[in-house]
């Protein structure tokens, strides 16, 4: 796309000789070129350290292991960097285990989820008629329950747990998705290349991998990126409210609620996990949004 | 547009159904009996039956699904499993709460959000702009509960201008309102601006300032009255979304609203005030999306045109594909 060179060649006359380069590869240089996009994907890559390092740092152990006389202790403490909670665990061990468990459940639940809408977008546009309209029936129906509604009635019925979660966000953010990639699959396939190679006796799953998936790449990875943030605020949101991860896992929104009864003395402990949440937050959508205009530069800007 | 209409209004009963069919379903996979959890912990076996014939849980699943739905069109939403009192009298009391509370934050979204949108649009790329555009990154970036938390914090323990929870007079409306406002704020500003950069940079709007018309003029009658339909969209989508969201912010304010009932009749498996808060949930945004369409109808004469006409242009497309 990028290097275009006229050659004459004697029989033609003119030809058009492109050496193309990989979109991928032409989508980093445009990150590269933005201080902000690299800005926040160092600190997604600080994040993912951390999560993926959790046991260098403290053992599983030792975020769960309850210290009876070093309770609510102040952050600075010798030994306890941050502090420690009301059953006297040390919190930074368990801000350094929470940032995993945030990770996989937003990474998790993000990427099943922009799968599985592609994979159902994909049917929609391919076959039409009934299975298009059997499957935006179901996700009309989804879409009219609020999405922490659907988040907490599946938890509630599959109860406590990181499996369940996930499957909870999964769902919840499943109709918003479905919609969005169904309407651009409609699109591409519609087009005069996808109609040629219906004719030619494509068969719709040649198509819908040849055609499809590529056209649709860059909507998913933009979705998905921003549905990552998404998914581990609203996970956080379910552990405040008493859902989501069972009791000792260290969960940042179970840890926001656990700290609610000290608030008034320990305010630590509802500030560290949160400002920890909304700085993952903040990361994740502005890498979001670079992205979204390193895909498409004609975006850029927009809201 | 009649026909429309009626076809939309025959569908709402038929999705409700729907969505009755599968909270049921779900809430069915649930392991936990929720007659063993009425009883005391030692009970006979006849204690468990009648309890069970009490609350229609001794028939099959398809039963109790039916049985509800013949109820609930009579306007009985069933026995709570916890205070073992109709549901429907304490749903009808919190309905208004949470409506009052969604409405209200919507009002004052348009009011700030609107004007705000149209200025970042106008002076697009200005200073202006760009705050607006990292303070939504900011807000956009902070969960909800803990925004509640902190203003908690804030103004009512250390300054002591606002109280923490309750619903008694305007004062103790002020930070549940801010804290549901602030992250959807950011989003509709960020809507509102692209809806009208969409419509500033039409032909229209070129025409009406080459013919010399003051900038205001261009600006709010040629560029935001066509805005409007776009921005009418999200606004309803927020004002169905806000009813949801306000989930949280009713739980850390101690609101006595749907939200807050949803989480204490999952906390409780109270199965039928749960059926009955969802159920006024979907209704409520299946309403609201009807409405958005009837009036984005109602305002642009193209989208009614297409209502009306989609029959014909159906018969004109198959006659010509039949002569082809």
């Amino acid at each position: 796309m990028a290097n275009t060179t006229i050659a004459k060649t004697p029989q033609s006359g003119v030809k058009l000789k492109t050496k193309r380069r990989s979109p991928g590869r032409e989508v980093w240089e445009r990150l590269k070129s933005s201080p902000l996009a690299m800005a926040s994907l160092a600190g997604v890559l600080l994040f993912v350290f951390i999560g993926v390092f959790a046991d260098v740092f403290y053992s599983y152990d030792y975020a769960i292991k309850q210290f009876p006389l070093e309770k609510l202790l102040p952050p600075g403490t010798p030994g306890h960097l941050l502090g420690t909670d009301n059953f006297g665990r040390d919190l930074l061990a368990r801000m350094i285990h929470g940032t995993r468990t945030a990770l996989v459940i937003g990474i998790v639940s993000s990427f099943a989820s922009v799968v599985i809408s592609a994979i159902l977008a994909c049917l929609c546009a391919m076959f039409g008629g009934i299975v298009d309209n059997i499957i935006m029936r179901i996700i009309d129906v989804i879409s009219c329950i609020p999405s922490l509604v659907v988040a907490l009635a599946i938890c509630a019925a599959l109860g406590n747990g990181i499996p369940q979660l996930i499957v909870a966000l999964l769902f919840s953010s499943l109709p918003m998705h479905v919609k969005m990639f169904r309407s651009v699959a409609l699109t591409v396939s519609k087009m005069e290349y996808v109609e040629s190679a219906v004719a030619l006796g494509g068969k719709p799953w040649y198509i819908m991998v040849r055609h499809l998936w590529p056209n649709l790449a860059s909507i998913i990875i933009v979705n998905g990126t921003a549905q990552i943030s998404m998914s581990i605020m609203m996970g956080a949101t379910l552990g405040f409210i008493g859902l989501g991860v069972k009791a000792p896992t260290p969960e940042w929104g179970t840890m926001l609620s656990e700290g609610l009864k000290y608030m008034m003395r320990n305010q630590y402990m509802v500030l560290i996990p949160g400002i920890a949440l909304a700085l993952a937050a903040l990361f994740v959508n502005t890498f979001g949004d670079c992205l979204r205009d390193a895909f498409d530069p004609q975006l850029k800007g927009k809201a | 547009m009649l026909k429309y209409t009626i076809k939309r209004l025959i569908m709402l009963p038929i999705m409700l159904l729907v969505v009755a069919l599968l909270i049921f379903i779900l809430l069915n996979l649930s392991e936990s009996d929720p007659v063993v959890l009425m009883l005391p912990s030692e009970y006979t076996q006849e204690q468990y039956d009648a309890m069970a014939a009490k609350f229609g849980l001794d028939k099959p699943m398809m039963v109790q699904y039916f049985n509800w739905v013949k109820n609930a069109v009579q306007g009985n939403l069933g026995l709570s499993y916890k205070t073992k009192g109709p549901v429907t009298d304490d749903v009808a009391f919190r309905i208004p709460i949470s409506i009052k509370l969604a409405f209200y934050t919507t009002i004052v979204m348009i009011i700030i959000g609107v004007p705000l949108g149209v200025m970042c649009a106008v002076k697009q790329y200005s200073v202006f702009d760009g705050i607006v555009n990292v303070l939504a990154k900011f807000m956009g970036a902070i969960p909800t509960f803990w925004l509640g938390l902190m203003l908690i914090l804030a103004f009512s323990i250390k300054l002591g201008w606002f109280p923490t929870y309750g619903i008694e007079t305007w004062r103790h409306w002020v930070l549940p309102m801010i804290t549901l406002l602030l992250p959807y704020l950011a989003n509709y500003i960020r809507q509102v601006r692209s809806a009208m950069l969409d419509c500033i940079r039409q032909d229209y709007v070129r025409t009406a300032r080459s013919k010399g018309a003051k900038e205001s003029r261009v600006i709010f009658r040629d560029a935001l009255k066509n805005a409007l339909l776009p921005i009418i969209t999200f606004t309803g989508g927020c004002f169905a979304s806000l009813i949801g969201g306000a989930v949280v912010v009713e739980r850390v304010f101690a609101i006595p609203g749907l939200g807050n009932k949803i989480v204490d009749s999952i906390n409780h498996r109270d199965i039928p005030t749960l059926l009955a808060c969802t159920m006024v949930l979907a209704v409520f945004s299946i309403v609201v999306q009807l409405v958005i369409d009837l009036c984005y109808a109602a305002i642009d004469p193209r989208v009614k045109s297409t209502y009306e006409n989609s029959h014909k242009i159906k018969k004109l497309r198959t006659k010509t594909e039949g002569a082809k």
